[in-house]
């Protein structure tokens, strides 16, 4: 008679509360190792609201996302109400001419355009930052989430971390003087209570598109360049 | 002027008073009577006929002749294609007469003339022998001689025809001859105009209660846009852009029509596409007053486009068709202003460079291209770019926000715009004691030298 060496390991489909739950349908590597460890997955999920809370606007949030948009081959992203006007050449070469900035001028017609956006399923990538919202609507934005693989992002102030959310991963980010420090808030699993640290050394370096200066290098041409006459 | 057969059973005569008709019946509807509605539900009755043939003559304000001879093998035969005019002419609610023969103007007299007999003729002989029947009173060639014809005993069109030609000729007019000649197929007839299908539609709906609600003015325009739609496929094209008029009452209110346009970057030609458009507008119009009646024209039209579908499925451009559509929905109710695009300009200033236009209507499939080249470079640039950059207090000689601030990277100087506003700032990365990053220069040009926010690192 065969003897079970234990009876955690007596079959596969055996959950142990250790364990993370089951990973979602899609997802995208994140860039940073030890964030892909904690999230279920091991990438941001594609198809479902992710919630980060921030402290103050500025702090690395957008800059968070640049490798996953690399490996996702973005083709259309969309920023509802951004905090600040956003700057066009910040982002990879593919989607600079391809960022659309929206501005409503209601907090309804944001929640209703975002819900648009994702129910079309033709968008890669959604960042949407809201002051205040309801429980309801952002169940609303969740369901319409699922309906496509739209990667969906949704900034909150601080305040906001205690307050509850259908949203199935929620991240709290908080600045360091050597990148981020990240507290999982909430996600499918486990709990994951010790913060995770990342280093964003390279947010500062040259991951943007300058201008082609080519245009304006005329030392060589013996007549005047003709770009240069405006 | 004229009263459909309930009226009629209930007592109701022409000529009668309209008091005395509504007081016979007092729910009867009375509707007014003039040239332009005649025209437009004449135009409307066309544009109803014309799939079955395009070949169509507005002969008067009642009567339409229609050219079948290349549609009867499509309908199944003439009786067929007789009952199916006649059931969407029911279907349009009108009383009608219709009449079949092998030359038009036979037909036209073979519907107008009263009294019940039968009105069909499609060959020459049965044609002669039908017409011989009719009255002289109601060949209107005929009219300004009927007392003569009345004195010789002339009455019926066959009588007429045995008449010597010579001596009818000279005693009445040769029109009276040609016309004779004309129904009886003798000799063509060159007094009919085809009917030309207009260049634009133009359409207009009388609510019939002032309408003040949204739910009630789609209502109304859902039956617009099918009519709209009905033309466009009967034409073959699409629209890209179309224009609804609301009209108010312009005795009692200030403004007399609030106008609506719809735009679409891809041509469409579905009503459901448009009633989508209309109904993200219509949600948040504010109405000055309520609406009397609706008025839908086309501006832009295009030929149908053809679609080429791919031999391979392709996995990514399964969305591409919405991509659009959501834009077009999302200008139609956010407005073209608040979504904006980004159009980098060639400049070394950085707020210059930064340039965000509104949502182009003409866009073309692929997203527009930047007019610059993007090449790598290797100076950091922030995520948010302030519009205009807010003058920071110094502490010493570094900046001071929330905090004294480090400076990490070192001088970028940018100096630009020599010929307008010349710029010469020393652009450095700068860290506060939690972390944040912040893009900041230094000018010591302008009435205000000193330490600039530029940016923000996100």
């Amino acid at each position: 008679m065969q003897a079970c060496a234990s009876l955690e390991n007596l079959h596969p489909a055996l959950w142990r509360a250790s364990q993370l739950a089951q990973a979602p349908a899609a997802v995208v590597d994140t860039g940073y190792a030890p964030l892909n460890d904690v999230l279920p997955g091991g990438g941001w999920p594609l198809g479902e609201l992710i919630e980060f809370c921030l402290p103050q606007a500025g702090i690395g949030e957008v800059h968070l996302l640049h490798p996953s948009l690399t490996t996702l081959e973005a083709a259309s992203v969309v920023l509802i109400q951004p905090p600040y006007p956003p700057c066009a050449t910040n982002w990879p070469t593919q989607l600079a001419s391809s960022c659309l900035w929206l501005r409503p001028q209601h907090a309804t017609d944001a929640l209703w355009a975002a819900e648009q956006v994702l129910r079309s399923r033709s968008f890669t990538v959604l960042l949407l930052w809201q002051q205040t919202l309801s429980f309801q609507a952002a169940r609303r934005l969740h369901l319409a989430a699922q309906a496509g693989r739209t990667l969906c992002v949704l900034y909150r102030p601080w305040r906001a971390c205690s307050q509850a959310s259908p949203a199935s991963l929620r991240l709290s980010l908080q600045p360091t003087p050597q990148g981020l420090s990240i507290h999982v808030l909430k996600r499918r699993g486990h709990p994951h209570t010790s913060p995770v640290l990342l280093r964003l050394a390279t947010r500062t370096k040259a991951s943007h598109h300058g201008l082609d200066s080519s245009a304006f290098s005329s030392f060589r041409t013996r007549h005047p360049h003709p770009t240069l006459a405006h | 002027m004229a009263c459909s057969p309930l009226a009629r059973q209930a007592g109701v005569r022409l000529g009668m008073p309209l008091s005395s008709a509504q007081g016979l019946l007092p729910q009867a509807l009375a509707q007014p009577h003039t040239p332009r509605l005649l025209a437009q539900r004449l135009n409307k009755i066309t544009t109803q006929l014309l799939p079955y043939t395009p070949c169509l003559v507005q002969a008067n304000a009642y009567t339409l002749l229609l050219e079948v001879s290349a549609s009867l093998r499509l309908f199944g035969g003439i009786h067929s294609l007789r009952s199916k005019i006649g059931q969407t002419l029911r279907q349009a609610g009108l009383s009608y007469r219709l009449a079949t023969s092998c030359v038009a103007q036979a037909a036209w007299l073979l519907a107008t003339h009263p009294g019940s007999h039968i009105r069909h003729a499609l060959a020459p002989h049965t044609l002669a022998r039908r017409l011989d029947k009719l009255l002289c009173l109601h060949l209107p060639a005929a009219q300004p001689y009927l007392d003569w014809l009345e004195g010789i005993g002339c009455r019926h069109l066959g009588m007429l025809r045995q008449l010597s030609r010579a001596e009818l000729q000279r005693r009445t007019s040769p029109n009276l001859l040609q016309a004779l000649d004309c129904v009886y197929g003798k000799t063509p007839d060159t007094s009919l105009a085809w009917f030309i299908p207009p260049d634009h539609f133009h359409q207009q709906l009388e609510l019939p209660v002032p309408g003040v609600r949204s739910e009630t003015l789609s209502i109304a325009a859902q039956r617009l846009l099918h009519d709209l739609c009905a033309w466009l496929e009967q034409t073959k094209r699409a629209a890209t852009r179309i224009s609804l008029i609301l009209k108010h009452d312009a005795r009692r209110y200030a403004t007399t029509r609030t106008t609506l346009t719809l735009q679409s970057s891809q041509p469409l030609w579905q009503a459901e596409d448009w009633l989508r458009l209309l109904n993200a507008q219509l949600a948040h119009l504010p109405l000055p007053a309520p609406v009397l009646s609706l008025h839908l024209q086309t501006q832009i039209l295009q030929a149908r486009p053809t679609t080429s579908a791919a031999l391979l499925p392709s996995a990514k451009g399964a969305g591409s068709a919405g991509f659009h559509e959501t834009l077009d929905l999302l200008a139609a109710r956010l407005g073209h202003e608040a979504i904006l695009q980004a159009a980098p300009r060639q400049d070394h200033r950085p707020e210059i460079a930064n340039n965000w236009i509104p949502l182009q209507a003409n866009r073309t499939s692929k997203p527009a291209l930047a007019s610059c080249r993007f090449v790598e470079s290797q100076t950091p640039r922030p995520a948010w770019l302030l519009e205009t950059p807010t003058p920071l207090a110094s502490q010493g000689s570094r900046p001071f926000h929330n905090g004294p601030l480090m400076l990490k990277q070192g001088p970028e100087r940018i100096e630009d715009g020599w010929w307008s506003a010349p710029i010469r700032r020393d652009y450095y990365v700068a860290q506060s004691s939690q972390g944040a990053c912040y893009w900041v220069f230094y000018t010591d040009q302008g009435d205000k030298p000193g330490w600039f926010l530029h940016g923000l690192f996100g």
